[in-house]
This record gives structure tokens, C-alpha cells and sequence, in this order.
């Protein structure tokens, strides 16, 4: 059954392949130029995008974020559990429906008592 | 694919999951590893929900999605709170109590 | 439109989660914000909801549940409310009631918003709830986690102390990583029941049926999973060695639901142990000998770190280790009357246990923790009835007849000698006697040590710590003293989970 994937790999290992032996090769016949006596023009970027605007890139995100990011998550996956119902909904019927609507309510629930504690205020 | 093959690769998620809690230092890393071996299980669920052609093990996946998501939340909100107190997430830093 | 629903089955919960959720509302909408200074804040409302949730639903189970004719499984087997659940449904919501009163004056001198620590009490009450009523890996899974991250909240409910936060993170860490190993179990053994024993369910009984129909033959991995899932049970009674957390959780977490955590979760962590491997499945998956082991290293090691301790709640964090190993006594022996013993003892435990919480509460006051054993000198001359349950609490602990703590050991211990495990057994008693020497602890602290130079304080008298110190002492001494009357009641209870 797997074997009709064989060309798939083959091609995958060619192309690794063919990658490691180019990089290979310009590691070994290029000239390496020596920091202390190549002009500093020769380290920065050629038609390959701009000097970086600062060294360090990496910002700190306010902690804001992260309680919206929790909410999200929890409110998002939340509706994993409702494909199972979607699945089925014709054979569950009312039943399904009511259900259902319990269901939400317990997360409307939690979003009211998010929101009336202030865990959607910005500032 | 064959049952055995899932099954090696679900223990050896689960085995580096493992290792991940008792090695790291960062809580947000052992919380990761926490991750790795709930989805080393759902993996050994659904795999053996595949073969035998039945549906409990994928509701049982449903639910561990879920309450996985909630744990990182309420282990997310703990740690934001130590790190407000200690300044560190490192497992180094506990050294209030002993005994 | 499914079949087999029978909602009546599960009122109590229903009940106890409709409070938890009204009380999260409330909270929310007369509270929102935090307190503000000078308003008047809704926690007496929200107490007496959930107080009273708590108490209609066990009331409900005595008077409706208990001898309700037909069905007692529900949900294709998903939820099963038979007479040995509802048993730890009845401690579980004692022990949360008693815990709810108590926490009520210790959150308001901390001004603490005590809406949210109501409601997280009930929700981890009700998760404790479909626990121990669990038929099936689904309802058992969700129920343990339902059970869990609430608790793990109330650990580091004190967001601004290190050894609250520090509590709730070790708590988190090793509470999910249990749940992770135990989860594994569940997946091999649910292969197994699939792949050996033709139906695939993540049902419980099937399970164990085919388990115990292929006893000679047992694959590695079924005999792994069970390894697996008994591991993260033993995390979940805080069995040595998977002990570690419990003493810097117990002393880093608010003292009120200590008191919660350490009754309710070890009675339904028994009770789940006893639903998966009661009986002779721990011989045939041949982690009996493992068991024996670990219930002896957990004697020895709860009650020999609770001698060196000079922290009150770390004694007691070490003392509830101790417990666990007595009810693994009983688990391993496994009989009947064992059984029944486990049920009696996770009462007993409670009850003791939640009265003396009840006087660390009492004697706590502003800016004055009771924690250390100096923190209580004199304080039982200058308040003799408080003393006194002290001294009942840690009597009954210890297993004084005729309080209710010695019957405990005592049912657990004959029936454990009647399936020729003499050995834990003696080891069991020479461990109860260790611990009368810690247990006297405290009691000399509050009566016999002179208070040179220190003033004894005197406390105001608070009205629901007092209620609760008189009720749980009532039941130190009548449950002893009555034993005989109820003893079968119990092992109706225990025949339910046997047929």
C-alpha cells in the first residue's frame, strides 16, 4: 500500500540531497573572507532585503494580551463539542436542541461573569 | 498504516512528554510537555478507535482536547501570577517551603 | 432521541452545580469589579446558596436516592448511582458544607471576594461528584478534572503570597501530570477491551469482565495500563513515593480548603480506586504486591515526617499521607468488610480531619495565622471548649476507642487479617502508634506549655466556625459510639458495587 508513496520519497531525498551537496560544496571551494580585513559593506544584505531596523527584534507583548488570548481559547474550543452534535443533529431531534442550548448558556454564563469582572475592559 | 506503528510513535511522544516534565526547568516548557503526552494519548485513542472501528475513543479525544485547553488556561494564569511574584518561571526559584 | 436518560439519577449534582452557577452570577453581577471599599458585599448570600445547595442535595440522598426502586445506571453506563457512590457523594458534600462555613470568616479578614472561592468549592464538589459515580472513562475522566482545576485555584487563591502561588503551581504540575499518565492507562486498556474483548467501550464493567475472563493470559500492555492508571490514582491519594506535593500544598495553600482538599479529594480518590480495582482485579493484574509496597512505605513515611514537623498543617499534610496508607489497607485486602471499612474510614477521616481545620480556623486571627505549634501555647486555658475539640479531633485521628476514628482502623485492620495480610497489618498498628506521639503535639501545645513572656489572646467568638466545631465533634463521638447501628448500612453499600 506504502508503495506507491516510493516516488514521493525518492523525490524528497533528491531535493535534500541535492541541497546538502550545493551548500556543501560552496562551504568548501568559497573563499572565506576574514572579518578583521574585509570591509564591513561585504556583511550586509545584497538584494536580499534591508539592514535590520534594530538588533534586537524581539519585543516584549504586553500582558494584556494574554488574558484575551486565554478567553479565546478556552470560548474557541469549546465548540470541539459541538460536531458531535452537528453530526447527528437530525436523529437527536428537540432533545439535541435543547441540549444544545444548555450548553451554551453554561458559556454565556462564564462570559458574563468574565465580563461584569472586568476581563474585557483594554486598559 | 498498521496499528503497531501509531502505537510506538503515541509511546514515544508520550515517553518524551514525560521525560519534558522531569527534566525541564521552565514551567512553561513542563507545561508543554504536559501537552505532548495528553496528545501522545489522544493519539493511542484514536488509533485504537481506527482499528476496532468504534466511536467511544474519539468522544474520549474530544473531551481530553478540551480539558487540556482549559488546564493550560488556569496554568497559564498561575504562572503569569508567579512570575508577577518571583520574577522567574524556573522550577529553581521554589524555595518557600521545605521539609 | 436517545434512550436510558434518567436525569432523577443525578439531582444532587444537578444541584449542587445549579448553586455554584447562581453563585458565580451573583458574584458577577453584584460584585463585579472587586470590592470597592465600604460596600456592603454579597458574600452572606452567596454563603447560604452554597451552604444550602450542598445540604439539599445530601439531603436528597438519604431521603430519595438511597432506596429508589429500578435503574440505578444511567446514560448507557455512563453514570451509575448506586448505594456505594451515593456513600461518597454524602462525604464528599459534608465535608464541603463544613469547609464552605469555615472559609466564610477567614476570606472576609482578608477581604478577600469569596463569591468565586464558594463557587469553585461546589464546582470541584460536583466534579467529585460524577466521580466516584463514574461507569465509564469519560464521565470518570471529566469528573477527575472537573474534581481538579478548581482545586488547583483554590491553592493559589492567595495570588499575592509566594507560598499560595507556589502551592497552586506545584499542584497544577504534577495534578496534570498524573491525569496524563492515568489517561494513558485508559488508552491501553480501552485497546485491550477492543482488540481481546470483541465490544470497544470506554466502559468500565466490560473492562474488568474481560480482564478478569483472560486472568491467565494478560498481555503486557493491559497489565501496563492498569500500572498506569493505578499510578495516577495513588498521585490523586497522595500515596508515597508520588507523595511530594502534599505537605508544600497543604502548607502553601488557604487554610479553609486545606480542610476540602485533604478530605474530599483522598475520599474520592478511594472511592475510585475502589470502583476500578475493587475486589481481585489488583491480583490479576498482579499489582498487589506493588500496592502492599506502597500502602507500607506510605504508613511509614506520612507518619514518621509527621514527627518532625513544626508546622501544624505540614504535621497534618503528613498525617493525611498516613491516612491514605491506612484506606490502602484496606483496598488491598479488598474483601467486603474491607471495603466497608474504607467507606467507614473515609467518614471517619473527614469528620476528624474538617474538626481540626475547624480550630487552626478558630484560633487564626488578623495578621496571626495559627500554623505553628507556638502559634496555639495557652491558647486552650484561656478557651477550654476549643481545646477540647482539639483534643477529640486528634484522640479520634489517632484511633481512641470509642470515637469514631478507631472503628475505622479497626474494621479496616480485621478484615486486612482475615485475608492474610498479618504483616501490613502489624506495621499498620505500630504506625498508629507513632502517630499518637505527633498527634499529642498540638494538645500539649494548646494546654501544657507556660506562654513566658507572650500574651494569650483572647478571640471573638465566631458563630459558623463554632457551628462547625460543634457538629463535627458531635460526629466524632456519636458515629464511634453508634458504629454498631450502621456498620450494616454500609455494607449494603458496598454489596452494590460488588453486584
Amino acid at each position: 500500500m506504502s508503495a506507491q508513496y516510493l516516488p514521493v520519497l525518492f523525490a524528497f531525498m533528491g531535493a535534500i540531497g541535492f541541497m546538502a551537496v550545493m551548500l556543501g560544496l560552496n562551504h568548501l571551494l568559497g573563499p572565506k573572507p576574514k572579518a578583521a580585513l574585509t570591509p564591513a559593506v561585504k556583511f550586509e544584505p545584497f538584494e536580499c532585503g534591508v539592514p535590520a531596523l534594530q538588533r534586537d527584534n524581539r519585543r516584549r507583548i504586553s500582558v494584556k494580551y494574554y488574558l484575551v488570548a486565554i478567553l479565546f481559547v478556552m470560548f474557541d474550543l469549546e465548540a470541539v463539542l459541538l460536531y458531535p452534535w452537528a453530526v447527528l443533529y437530525r436523529e437527536l431531534g428537540l432533545f439535541g436542541l435543547v441540549e444544545l442550548v444548555v450548553f451554551l448558556i453554561s458559556l454565556v454564563v462564564g462570559l458574563i461573569y468574565a465580563w461584569r469582572k472586568g476581563a474585557l475592559e483594554w486598559q | 498504516m498498521p496499528l503497531d506503528h501509531l502505537l510506538i510513535v503515541a509511546f514515544v511522544l508520550f515517553v518524551v512528554g514525560a521525560a519534558g516534565v522531569m527534566v525541564r526547568r521552565n514551567l512553561i516548557v513542563v507545561l508543554m510537555s504536559i501537552e505532548l503526552m495528553l496528545n501522545a494519548v489522544n493519539l493511542a485513542f484514536v488509533s485504537f478507535s481506527r482499528q476496532m472501528v468504534d466511536h467511544d475513543g474519539q468522544v474520549m479525544v474530544l473531551m481530553i482536547f478540551v480539558v487540556a485547553a482549559v488546564e493550560v488556561a488556569i496554568g497559564m494564569a498561575i504562572l503569569v501570577n508567579m512570575y508577577r511574584q518571583k520574577r522567574s518561571l524556573s522550577v529553581d526559584v521554589f524555595h518557600s517551603m521545605r521539609g | 432521541m436517545p434512550t436510558d436518560l434518567h436525569f432523577s439519577l443525578m439531582i444532587p449534582e444537578l444541584v449542587v452545580l445549579g448553586s455554584a452557577v447562581l453563585v458565580l452570577l451573583l458574584d458577577a453581577v453584584l460584585h463585579g469589579g472587586g470590592p470597592r471599599p465600604g460596600e456592603e458585599d454579597p458574600r452572606d448570600t452567596t454563603l447560604a446558596l452554597s451552604v444550602v445547595g450542598c445540604v439539599v442535595a445530601a439531603a436528597w440522598i438519604p431521603a430519595v436516592l438511597w432506596n429508589i426502586e429500578g435503574p440505578r445506571s444511567s446514560f448507557n453506563g455512563l453514570f451509575v448511582a448506586d448505594r456505594f457512590s451515593l456513600f461518597f457523594k454524602l462525604v464528599v458534600l459534608v465535608g464541603a458544607a463544613l469547609s464552605l462555613l469555615l472559609s466564610d470568616s477567614w476570606l472576609r479578614r482578608r477581604r478577600l471576594s469569596s463569591g468565586a472561592a464558594h463557587a469553585l468549592v461546589l464546582f470541584a464538589t460536583s466534579g467529585m461528584m460524577y466521580m466516584v459515580s463514574a461507569g465509564d472513562m469519560v464521565t470518570l475522566f471529566l469528573g477527575l478534572e472537573v474534581m481538579s482545576i478548581p482545586v488547583y485555584c483554590l491553592a493559589a487563591l492567595l495570588r499575592w503570597e509566594d507560598r499560595s502561588v507556589e502551592a497552586g503551581v506545584k499542584y497544577l504540575v504534577l495534578g496534570a501530570f498524573a491525569t496524563a499518565i492515568m489517561l494513558f492507562g485508559f488508552a491501553l486498556l480501552y485497546g485491550y477491551q477492543g482488540l481481546v474483548g470483541g465490544v470497544a467501550t470506554t466502559q468500565l464493567e466490560p473492562l474488568q469482565t474481560t480482564l478478569m475472563a483472560n486472568a491467565e493470559a494478560l498481555p503486557l500492555y493491559a497489565r501496563a495500563g492498569g500500572l498506569l492508571v493505578l499510578i495516577g490514582l495513588l498521585f490523586k491519594i497522595s500515596a508515597a513515593p508520588f507523595h511530594m506535593w502534599t505537605p508544600d500544598v497543604y502548607e502553601g495553600a488557604p487554610l479553609p480548603f486545606v480542610a476540602f482538599m485533604s478530605v474530599a479529594v483522598k475520599a474520592t480518590a478511594a472511592a475510585v480506586l475502589l470502583r476500578v480495582f475493587g475486589g481481585p482485579l489488583l491480583a490479576v493484574l498482579g499489582l498487589d504486591g506493588m500496592l502492599w509496597v506502597v500502602a507500607a512505605f506510605t504508613m511509614v513515611v506520612g507518619n514518621f515526617m509527621a514527627l518532625v514537623q513544626d508546622n501544624v498543617k505540614r504535621m497534618l499534610a503528613y498525617s493525611s499521607i498516613a491516612h491514605g496508607g491506612y484506606i490502602l489497607v484496606g483496598v488491598l485486602a479488598g474483601s467486603a468488610e474491607a471495603q466497608a471499612g474504607v467507606l467507614y474510614y473515609a467518614l471517619a477521616y473527614t469528620v476528624g480531619n474538617v474538626a481540626a481545620f475547624a480550630v487552626l480556623v478558630y484560633l487564626s486571627r488578623q495578621g496571626h495565622e495559627a500554623e505553628r505549634f507556638s502559634d496555639l501555647q495557652g491558647l486552650g486555658a484561656r478557651h477550654p471548649l476549643v481545646g477540647g475539640v482539639m483534643v477529640l479531633a486528634m484522640l479520634s485521628l489517632t484511633g481512641i476507642p470509642p470515637l469514631v476514628g478507631f472503628f475505622g482502623k479497626f474494621v479496616i485492620f480485621k478484615a486486612a487479617v482475615a485475608q492474610g495480610y498479618v504483616g501490613l497489618t502489624i506495621l499498620a498498628l505500630l504506625t498508629s502508634a507513632v502517630s499518637f506521639a505527633y498527634y499529642l503535639r498540638p494538645v500539649i501545645a494548646l494546654f501544657m506549655r507556660p506562654t513566658v513572656g507572650c500574651e494569650v489572646a483572647v478571640i471573638p467568638v465566631n458563630r459558623r466556625v463554632a457551628l462547625c466545631m460543634g457538629l463535627t465533634s458531635l460526629a466524632i463521638c456519636a458515629l464511634g459510639v453508634f458504629s454498631e447501628s450502621y456498620l450494616g448500612w454500609l455494607s449494603s453499600a458496598v454489596l452494590a458495587l460488588a453486584g
